[in-house]
């Protein structure tokens, strides 16, 4: 168990197509040991390459990277640790299995570069697939595997060596819905079992908030954020964030609406309204009859997937997503009323 | 209905005719070695069935068939081997590893098999004479693996390059070494490659005519193309007979190989086409 630095590391390489591309932009972050850490963005935001620097297979541009107090690459020492060196095993979205290879020997692969002895490796592969109980398939080839199955010996063979820290690339997003969600909970378990440091990347903001207990969202190879999963939802730090964290996602105010509301909360206090830009989470929004809310509102549409009612309103000719868990008498087109204080407000500076 | 009927009977008889292109040849050879009277450019044409062509050349020490043979295997196995491993290790290098040029060199490699043979084999033959080589085994194996290499790298670019990088990484990421993830899991996976560029590489060199006729001097180092062309009649004419027969059994062991690699060969050269 070590806890990771990441100092101020910038990635920046050139393609005939695009020129130079700055890929990361000075990262800061701190892993601590033990921790289910996420990093959380959209696709081309750079996680993965962070992820691939901080495995070792890419080099970095400039910055350094301390696994515990050791330095294990520098810009300005000319330090570039392997992979090996630097003990990291890695979960890829593909699975990256070897085709060639039966599941035992897959598992064992990194133990016999590694040259443990015959006994050794094989109590460490059958302790591997004791945690994810896979002994019945050990003399499978790949190929012959469910996407469940392959992603456990994926992570069978990550977790043999105990690494220092586990790098998962995206490792659930090729499974089945029902599956991903099993896989979830399974992988934090082993995780917190073996309290592994790990670093999770993901683009599917739920997995993140339901795996991590540290997310760090990513944009254009920059840092937005850094927080608990109930910090990043509740405090999200820019616009961004709180629009990429949440499903479904926030409702962003029009300016007549804004003005709207503000007569009667006051939250602008000394900001103009054209710097700033509000929203409010669906599930803030509580509906109640008509004239007993702060503002009125139709409803255009309303469906619940299961559980929790959505409703698709209009107010001030503003399009506002509500959700709600209890199942309210309303029909479509009926006019009511909408609820909420000050605090279910989210106010950000305008971005321009 | 009807038009179904003439593509069908079309593609019959192109069928046809591209067998007959192929495999006259192979016939016309096959029956003019069976031929007791194989003065084949005589416009009657009178067929007399015979084996003593092929009893003659296999037996008679002054035809050397076997001499022949023997060298042929051995120069152009082993060029086929050494390509097909060069071949490998550039290829994975090209493919995996970021160096500057190596876009450039499969394409300047492809400039060089263009040069004509007989371009450089003066040069050559000073070379090797310069060397002690004339006449030995080395003469040919070394200027065969570089006539083989532009083709065998290419092969082996098209295929590496379809492997997921992602075994790479996964391979680096579990300590392996580049070396170690080359024969450990590229090699394996890359069997239908590597079978079809040795294939390739070997017929290749197996019927290699004008270096083997400039680099050997006799049945120590010659190799059967050459043996073949130089067999000479009594009385100086050429004695068709046994060069058919002699070249009908010189074919047999490049089929015999393959016949062996034939499900991995098909692989290999379709495998660009339809990821496997």
């Amino acid at each position: 168990m070590i806890d990771i630095k990441i100092k101020n590391i910038k990635k920046t390489f050139f393609t005939v197509k695009r020129g130079k591309v700055e890929a990361l932009k000075g990262i800061d972050l701190e892993i601590p040991a033990g921790k289910f850490f996420v990093l959380l963005g959209p696709s081309g935001c750079g996680k993965s390459t962070l992820l691939n620097i901080i495995a070792g297979i890419e080099r970095l541009s400039e910055g350094k990277i301390y696994f515990g107090e050791k330095l294990v690459a520098s810009s300005d020492e000319k330090i570039f640790l392997s992979p090996k060196e630097r003990d990291v095993a890695m979960v890829f979205q593909s699975y990256a299995l070897y085709p060639h290879l039966t599941v035992y020997e897959n598992i064992a692969f990194p133990l016999k570069i590694a040259r443990l002895d015959k006994d050794k490796l094989d109590e460490k592969v059958k302790w591997a697939a004791d945690i994810l109980e896979i002994k019945n398939i050990l003399n499978a080839k790949p190929g012959e595997l469910s996407g469940g199955q392959r992603q456990r010996v994926a992570l069978g063979r990550a977790i043999v060596r105990e690494p220092n820290l586990l790098l998962l690339d995206e490792p659930l997003s090729n499974l089945d819905a029902l599956l991903r969600i099993t896989m979830r909970s399974e992988l934090r378990s082993i995780q917190r079992k073996l309290e592994l440091t790990t670093i999770y990347v993901t683009h599917d903001q739920t997995e993140a908030m339901s795996l991590g207990d540290k997310i760090s969202v990513l944009k254009d190879g920059v840092v937005q954020q850094i927080g608990t999963p109930e910090e990043i939802y509740n405090n999200p730090a820019n616009l961004f964030v709180a629009k990429f964290i949440g499903s479904p996602p926030m409702n962003i105010l029009n300016e007549n609406l804004v003005r709207h509301l503000n007569d009667q909360l006051h939250f602008l206090e000394s900001k103009s309204l054209e710097n700033v830009v509000v929203g409010i989470r669906p599930e803030k929004i509580k509906i109640v009859n008509k004239d007993e809310g702060i503002i009125n509102a139709k409803i255009k549409m309303s469906w619940s997937p299961g559980g929790d009612s959505l409703y698709y309103l209009e107010a001030e000719r503003n399009e506002i997503l509500a959700k709600s868990s209890e199942i309210e008498n309303i029909k479509d087109n009926d006019d009511v009323g909408l609820k909420f204080g000050k605090d279910d407000l989210l106010i950000f500076d305008r971005e321009n | 209905m009807r038009e179904e009927r003439i593509i069908k009977l079309l593609k019959t008889l192109g069928v046809i005719f591209l067998l007959v292109f192929c495999l006259f040849p192979f016939l016309w050879m096959i029956f003019i070695s069976l031929n007791k009277n194989p003065d084949f450019l005589s416009p009657q044409i009178e067929f007399v069935l015979t084996f003593r062509n092929y009893f003659e050349v296999a037996t008679s020490n002054k035809f050397h068939l076997w001499d022949y043979l023997m060298n042929s295997l051995v120069v152009s196995v082993a060029s086929a081997i050494l390509a097909t491993f060069f071949a490998s290790l550039s290829a994975y290098s090209i493919t995996r590893l970021k160096f500057p040029g190596r876009i450039v060199i499969p394409l300047l490699l492809l400039g060089f098999s263009m040069f004509p043979q007989i371009a450089i084999v003066g040069y050559l033959f000073g070379m090797i004479t310069d060397f002690g080589w004339l006449n030995s085994y080395a003469a040919l194996v070394f200027p065969y693996i570089t006539l083989g290499l532009p083709l065998a790298l290419w092969i082996m670019l098209s295929y590496f390059s379809q492997l997921s990088t992602e075994l790479d990484k996964a391979a680096l990421i579990d300590g392996a070494s580049r070396l170690q993830i080359l024969f450990k899991i590229i090699l394996p996976l890359s069997l239908p490659a590597l079978f079809s560029t040795f294939i390739l590489t070997l017929i290749y060199s197996f019927n290699e005519f004008l270096f083997a006729l400039m680099l050997t001097t006799d049945y120590h180092g010659r190799t059967i193309p050459v043996g073949i062309a130089l067999f000479e009649g009594l009385h100086g004419q050429i004695p068709w007979g046994y060069i058919m027969a002699a070249s009908v059994i010189a074919v047999i062991p490049v089929l015999i190989l393959i016949a062996l690699f034939q499900k991995y060969i098909i692989q290999g050269l379709t495998e660009g086409a339809v990821k496997g």
